[in-house]
């Protein structure tokens, strides 16, 4: 059904692009993007590959770059993202295709790309829960409305952390440390959970991205 | 540092690696709920054939079809404000004015004078059909409760309103003259004019009526109707046996509404409606774009390296670096200037619906191009026409402070510095985009609406187009069509008394089937401080061709602007070849431009219209952030209301909307139309392209700001 849809709205992008813009003098001759678009989504099946096949020890041993990988459940989507830039604490990740994750110590604030991102996140009193400072904490997201304003979204988080944890990731079994964060907000709630090293860098986290992309997995190949 | 050339960087999409796949991005973007209340066959909120009380959510646009026994109901209902709603319904009557179809335009306005709390219901005052043929016209005062799952409806109607079991007006304790009311002359001649001398006058009646709201979606109505159908029964072409109708409808998630009701005892009718928010409206909140380039951080003491400034050919590889990564962000590098502490950039957006955004994407990439020492951005955008709109100014460090700041859009647009782009900064201009030549092929749909035979007529075609501007603001273009097929000149002969300044549509689309639309040579200049000029010769436009000058006021951080436009035109041969007829005006406004709160703009031109007749324009629409436009317009002119003809007034309904909206891709094109009940010739403009407000006002105040969620997007 999903796959009729989209062939659907394509048939439309394809018509209004068709009427609207036709050939014209934008350098390479291409067709404009929005009838390529459209041609591309009719003419190509999408490939549905299972990702984590690919991804062996061996694989991951021979990365000779920082590397994630992340799935996104309910879109089910996956790929692989490599580090673009590494200021601080904050590292921005990206994959192939254009999108770009922002993580802060290994809690993602920003999305770009995606459609309904994340567009930025408070997490002053979250980072301190996260190390363990504080039993609760704040936190606030702002996300594009229709109307292009941004709509910040405030959550109450509380944090509950574990030492010893086995978790099981596409490296290899690790104990970890363990962190859930349950957060509430008016009308949402989620629950992110954060596996580290007992050094507490990000091995493994399950992370609520935004309304409209729900949660990401997030896997630490190499850092 | 030693700048090198931009294909030796390293950029991130370029980045190779064997885990990269492609990830899918099929979004189902959500909606919250809305609490909408029902329309009914009028395409109002209401029961079936009444009204209720409530309001639609502010901004909701509404298209219903009320279809039963003969008679089909197409409204659009706009919530203007939360208190304010307006109506153009477009009506088919089988026979009624004869044998045939017969079409009926209408308009209604509607106010919620009180919205409902615990204590008190949702009162609304209704006009409908107030200045139409007045088939449909009707006043009502409506209230609505709502208990638990029941809503509770009753109000008071005059008009169409109170033609069933009516009593006298007990506004006549007023005055007199409320307790008739006056008998509509009718005819084509008096459409279009307000009925103010019927409003709330003669019999009234009461209605109301019951709905109980089953399960999420399935709403049951039950309702007593007051509208006799008087002049449908006399006509033979409805029988009406019980005041009485009962209906049930059910709401998709998707804002589609269907509906079907047993009608008066005799018919059965459905309804299908479709309700949209354009503030919500978007396919994917945000948009599909790819991520923006990354904003670059300079590491401590970088920026005191002036090494680069020694290089010799530095400031060229960096004016070449910034030129092409602006083009493969769909931006064009008109003009390049830099020094130790500080870049210049001029450049066009291609690409961008939202303006904000295209400003911040010239800002990131000059954090990743520009040497470390340069501190200050100054970006100077460029209409499509070449007008320097504005200067903005970035300090290089509170960008890279705010980048990734929870609140970080707001703070950059504080910290922005929106300055006149006028004196010019002097930057080099880019030898490789002038002289500049576009051109494009493809095919045309054009459109003419409410023609008495058949609601829409198209015409379908291809059209070529060229452009060349050999420096910034200097524009030659032309445009040529050759209609294939269509029924645009199928359209009876105008009657119009005076001249046929525009109602010849006819016979310009019959004769001109391969026509020459526009031909001319434009300047785009900057007079002095605040100032925006124009100058265009040739042929303007399909019907008329002359010499037209235009000159625009608007601060940068203005809400209100002033212009003044003269044109000397004459009108063009049907054929629309290089011949003209024997008919010259001297045109022109004044033009005020006021950007409300809210994004309502008003403007108001005053002046003199293409059969000379002098008058004015009011325009008022309501703009959304995402680039939806709704708005409407009307004229009064010295042309008389008898002489103007059918519709009395220029008058109509203007809409545009971004493609970006529909389809989550970026892209600046979108669809524009304005739409008259009745084209005539009283209050015509003309048509002339390059009107500079809405190019300049993209990036000054307010408007800017109205966009400016998006720049870090």
């Amino acid at each position: 059904m999903g796959a009729l849809l989209a062939m659907k709205k394509s048939l439309v992008i394809l018509a209004c692009a068709v009427l609207l813009s036709a050939c014209s003098s934008n350098g390479t001759g291409q067709p404009p993007p929005l009838v390529r678009q459209a041609l591309g989504a009719i003419l190509s099946r999408q490939q549905v590959t299972d990702l984590r096949q690919t991804i062996t020890p061996q694989f991951v041993a021979d990365l000779d770059q920082p590397a994630l990988f992340v799935e996104l459940p309910d879109r089910g989507a996956q790929a692989g993202a490599v580090l673009v830039q590494d200021h601080d604490r904050r590292r921005i990740w990206a994959t192939r295709d254009g999108v770009t994750l922002t993580l802060v110590s290994g809690v993602l604030t920003e999305s770009r790309g995606l459609g309904g991102d994340l567009m930025s996140t408070d997490l002053s009193e979250a980072g301190l829960a996260l190390g363990g400072e504080v039993e609760s904490a704040v936190r606030i997201h702002r996300y594009l409305t229709g109307d292009n304003s941004l709509d910040a979204m405030a959550f109450v988080c509380n944090y509950r952390r574990q030492d010893r944890v086995p978790v099981v990731t596409l490296t290899g079994s690790f104990m970890a440390k363990y962190v859930s964060e349950d957060c509430v907000g008016p009308d949402i709630r989620f629950e992110n959970r954060y596996w580290m090293t007992s050094t507490g860098a990000p091995l493994k986290s399950i992370q609520w991205v935004g309304p409209d992309i729900g949660y990401a997995l997030i896997e630490h190949l190499r850092d | 540092m030693t700048i090198v050339p931009q294909a030796r960087f390293a950029r991130y999409t370029m980045i190779s690696t064997a885990l990269a796949l492609v990830l899918a991005t099929s979004v189902a973007a959500r909606e919250r709920p809305t609490p909408r209340p029902p329309l009914n066959f009028l395409g109002v909120p209401g029961l079936i054939d009444m009204p209720t009380g409530h309001a639609m959510p502010d901004a909701d646009l509404s298209f219903t079809a009320g279809i039963f026994d003969g008679t089909v109901r197409n409204t659009a209902h706009f919530q203007i404000t939360p208190r304010l709603s307006g109506v153009f319904r477009y009506a088919y009557i089988r026979d009624y004015g004869g044998s045939g179809a017969y079409y009926d335009r209408s308009f209604d306005l509607r106010y919620l004078l009180n919205p409902e709390s615990d204590t008190l219901p949702a009162v609304s005052l209704g006009m409908q059909d107030f200045g139409g043929t007045g088939i449909y016209a009707g006043e009502y005062i409506v209230a609505t409760k709502t208990i638990g799952r029941l809503r509770a409806t009753g109000g008071i109607g005059w008009g169409r309103f109170g033609s069933h079991n009516s009593f006298d007006n007990p506004l006549g304790i007023l005055a007199d003259r409320f307790k008739t009311r006056p008998e509509q002359t009718g005819g084509i001649s008096q459409t279009g004019r307000l009925d103010v001398g019927q409003w709330f006058r003669g019999d009234a009646a009461l209605f109301g009526g019951l709905q109980y709201q089953l399960g999420e979606n399935l709403v049951l109505t039950a309702e007593y109707s007051s509208d006799a159908y008087k002049s449908e029964t006399a006509r033979g072409l409805f029988k009406r046996t019980a005041p009485v109708n009962i209906g049930a409808s059910y709401r998709f998630e998707n804002g589609l509404d269907l509906s079907a009701a047993y009608l008066y005892g005799s018919t059965v009718a459905v309804r299908l409606s479709y309700s949209i928010n354009p503030k919500s409206t978007s396919a994917v909140r945000g948009g599909l774009e790819t991520a923006p380039p990354i904003v670059a951080v300079r590491a401590p003491g970088a920026a005191d390296d002036l090494g680069w400034t020694r290089q010799a050919d530095g400031k060229e590889i960096l004016r070449s670096n910034v030129a092409q990564t602006f083009w493969e962000s769909g931006l064009r590098l008109d003009a390049f200037a830099v020094d130790a502490r500080s870049v210049q950039v001029r450049f066009r957006n291609l690409r961008y619906t939202n303006s904000a955004q295209a400003l911040g994407r010239a800002t990131r990439i000059l954090t990743s191009l520009m040497p470390a020492s340069v501190d200050t951005f100054v970006l100077t955008p460029i209409t499509d026409d070449g007008t320097a709109a504005a200067r903005i100014t970035f300090k290089r460090s509170d960008v890279e402070e705010l980048a990734h700041a929870p609140d970080g859009s707001w703070q950059a647009l504080a910290r922005a510095g929106i300055d006149d782009a006028y004196p010019a900064d002097g930057a080099a201009v880019s030898q490789d985009v002038f002289p500049g030549f576009t051109w494009g092929v493809g095919p045309y749909l054009s459109a003419t609406y409410f023609d008495p035979k058949q609601p829409i007529r198209l015409d379908l075609g291809v059209q070529a187009n060229a452009r060349y501007e050999p420096q910034p603001g200097l524009v030659f273009q032309g445009q040529i069509r050759h209609r294939l097929t269509g029924t645009q000149g199928d359209v009876d002969p105008s009657n119009s008394i005076i001249r046929h300044v525009r109602s010849d549509v006819g016979i310009y689309a019959r004769e001109g089937q391969t026509a020459l639309t526009s031909l001319t040579a434009a300047r785009y200049f900057r007079p002095g401080s605040d100032l925006y000029g124009r100058l265009t010769l040739g042929y303007l436009e399909s019907m008329y061709g002359g010499l037209s000058g235009e000159l625009l006021w608007k601060p940068v951080t203005s809400r209100l602007a002033f212009g003044v436009e003269a044109n000397y035109v004459r009108q063009r041969n049907f054929r629309q070849d290089f011949g003209f007829q024997d008919y010259d005006v001297l045109t022109g406004h004044l033009s005020t431009y006021f950007d409300a709160d809210d994004g309502f703009t008003y403007q108001l031109d005053a002046g003199r219209y293409l059969a000379g007749d002098w008058g004015a324009t009011l325009s008022v629409s309501r703009e959304f952030g995402n680039g939806i436009r709704i708005g409407a317009f009307a004229s009064l002119t010295t042309v008389s209301f008898d002489d103007f003809g059918e519709g009395s007034f220029d008058k109509g309904i203007q809409f545009e909307v971004p493609l970006s909206v529909l389809s989550g891709q970026v892209s600046k094109r979108k669809i524009a139309r304005a739409i008259r009940p009745v084209q005539r010739d009283g209050g015509a403009r003309l048509d002339v392209q390059g009107r500079l407000y809405d190019g300049v006002r993209a990036y000054h105040q307010p408007e800017l700001q109205s966009q400016w969620g998006r720049f870090w997007r």
